[in-house]
């Protein structure tokens, strides 16, 4: 069984009278361990697929399976952690108190939250700000809080919406190595990203997405041709699939 | 249970710390101070004066509480994706709306407390040597019982309130339908009595029948207000009351019964 299954799903959004097809029947497999790195031009779809994975929005059609439970008819969000793109917490609250809410909310006990907060925040270089209200947080401080809340009730899949995003070399480094932690613990990472790098380094596969449609589903390896970056590939599937579309 | 009193819990730390509730405060107390100095230049009714305008008082801060920080700190999680992490764990969109108005209702009963108590103060302070220009039967049981009624005339707002950010995609679209909405509940039964009373709109039955489904619409705001048996220490017939009460849960029942409808089938783009 997949730890997450995409199977045929579709999206239109209406603005007015105008309607924008946001996926046209992506069809994707993430395995159980596998870190994904899923990529695509802005407004490919991407975030479209995150919240329908989410159960945020409905598809006009196709089913979404998180281990087998199936997204908005199943429980199955205490399977998994998220991270959104710019995570907005409650800014009068502690970090501290974030987590305990975070914790609760998925149904930790209190000693469960408490050994996790001490451990994730330590992970995380954010033992010293535990305390402070999040509003005096810096962005990278957020985002890593926004990873915290994400971790504390050990999930075994994880949904990270642009992780790295507006963070400095060293936060990056942070959380690229938490991300390989959890490969070596055996969890599910799916993740969504700009930083072709980033992906290239940590992925075992990776998904392309422009305009609603999947390009490319597999190692980077298949589509790397000799002596090319990620990017360069990129670069040159997405440029094919836009002449193919405009001819 | 458990989820909703988690919303409520996080919704109330995070309102409570808002500078803009201190602000609100603040205000209500500066506005009790003025109640002496506005009740002493009146020579007759001080104590009606005194009553009026404390519990006014704490009726404005209870309106600017869910007009101006409820409204906005509900639309914020919409706007600015706070609900992602809430929604994103095991947390139905019915434990949010339940939870989010538990949270907001407990701000607005902390305010009434506080502003209720501090209004009971000037209004002691502002007839204290005045002794007889207090009206004959005042007591401060009914004192407290018009403040009860009045909390309960705030809940329902914010029940109002709460359905509008459900149902618009902009904080001042759901401000504007709110105010509206309590301008009209205010209103509305003194406007059917005099339609239904006066000769002059006796040949329109269209204007009529708008009132009486507005009647029927909007919550009668005005049967919450017992300022003036309050202030005069009128008997109160408990049958009514009971049935005031009972009105004022059934109707925050039904808006959030419509929250929640709504809101489900809502996607959070």
């Amino acid at each position: 069984m997949a730890a997450i299954d995409f199977d045929d799903i579709s999206k239109t959004f209406r603005h007015g009278i105008r309607r924008q097809r946001a996926l046209k029947g992506m069809s994707l497999a993430i395995h159980r361990g596998e870190i994904f790195g899923f990529l695509g031009p802005n407004g490919a779809g991407k975030s479209t697929a995150i919240k329908i994975l989410l159960n945020f929005i409905r598809p006009d059609s196709g089913t979404v399976r998180v281990e087998g439970l199936v997204v908005g008819r199943d429980r199955f969000q205490h399977r998994i952690g998220y991270l959104p793109e710019t995570p907005c917490f409650y800014e009068n609250l502690s970090g501290l108190e974030t987590l305990w809410f975070a914790g609760k909310a998925s149904g930790m006990d209190g000693q469960g939250i408490k050994e996790n907060t001490h451990q994730v925040l330590s992970r995380l270089d954010l033992k010293t700000a535990g305390a402070w209200p999040v509003r005096t947080y810096s962005k990278g401080m957020k985002q890593r809080l926004g990873l915290a809340m994400a971790l504390i009730h050990d999930p075994q899949i994880y949904i990270l919406d642009e992780p790295m995003s507006g963070l400095d070399p060293l936060g990056r480094r942070l959380i690229t190595d938490v991300i390989l932690d959890l490969r070596k613990q055996g969890k599910t990472v799916f993740f969504s990203s700009h930083i072709l790098s980033d992906v290239e380094r940590l992925c075992d596969r990776i998904g392309i997405l422009d305009k609603g449609e999947l390009l490319f589903s597999g190692a980077a390896s298949e589509i790397v041709q000799d002596g090319s970056s990620l990017e360069d590939a990129f670069v040159r599937l997405i440029e094919e699939h836009e002449k193919a579309k405009s001819a | 249970m458990h989820k909703i009193l988690l919303i409520a819990w996080v919704t109330f730390k995070d309102s409570i710390r808002n500078k803009a509730l201190y602000g609100i405060f603040f205000f209500g107390l500066v506005l009790f101070a003025a109640n002496i100095i506005i009740t002493a230049m009146f020579s007759w009714e001080l104590g009606k004066v005194a009553v009026d305008v404390g519990l006014s008082v704490v009726s404005f801060a209870g309106l600017v509480i869910i007009f101006f920080l409820s409204i906005n700190l509900v639309s914020n999680d919409l706007d600015r994706k706070t609900i992602y992490l809430i929604l994103s764990r095991p947390v139905g969109k019915l434990q949010y709306i339940l939870g989010k108005y538990t949270g907001l209702g407990l701000i607005l009963l902390l305010s009434s407390s506080v502003l209720g108590a501090c209004a009971a103060l000037s209004v002691e302070m502002a007839t204290h040597n005045v002794k007889g220009y207090v009206p004959m039967h005042f007591s401060w049981p009914t004192f407290f019982l018009g403040l009860t009624f009045l909390t309960l005339s705030l809940l329902v707002v914010l029940a109002i309130a709460l359905l509008w950010v459900t149902v618009t995609t902009h904080p001042f679209t759901a401000l504007l339908l709110s105010l509206f909405s309590y301008f009209i509940g205010q209103n509305v039964e003194t406007v059917k009595s005099i339609i239904i009373t006066s000769q002059m709109y006796a040949e329109n039955p269209m204007l009529t029948r708008v009132v009486e489904y507005a009647s029927w619409i909007f919550p009668n705001l005005a049967a919450f207000d017992l300022k003036t048996t309050a202030a005069y220490g009128l008997s109160v017939d408990a049958g009514y009351l009971m049935w005031v009460a009972a009105y004022g849960f059934s109707y925050i029942g039904v808006c959030l019964v419509m929250s929640i409808l709504i809101f489900q089938r809502r996607q959070l783009a």
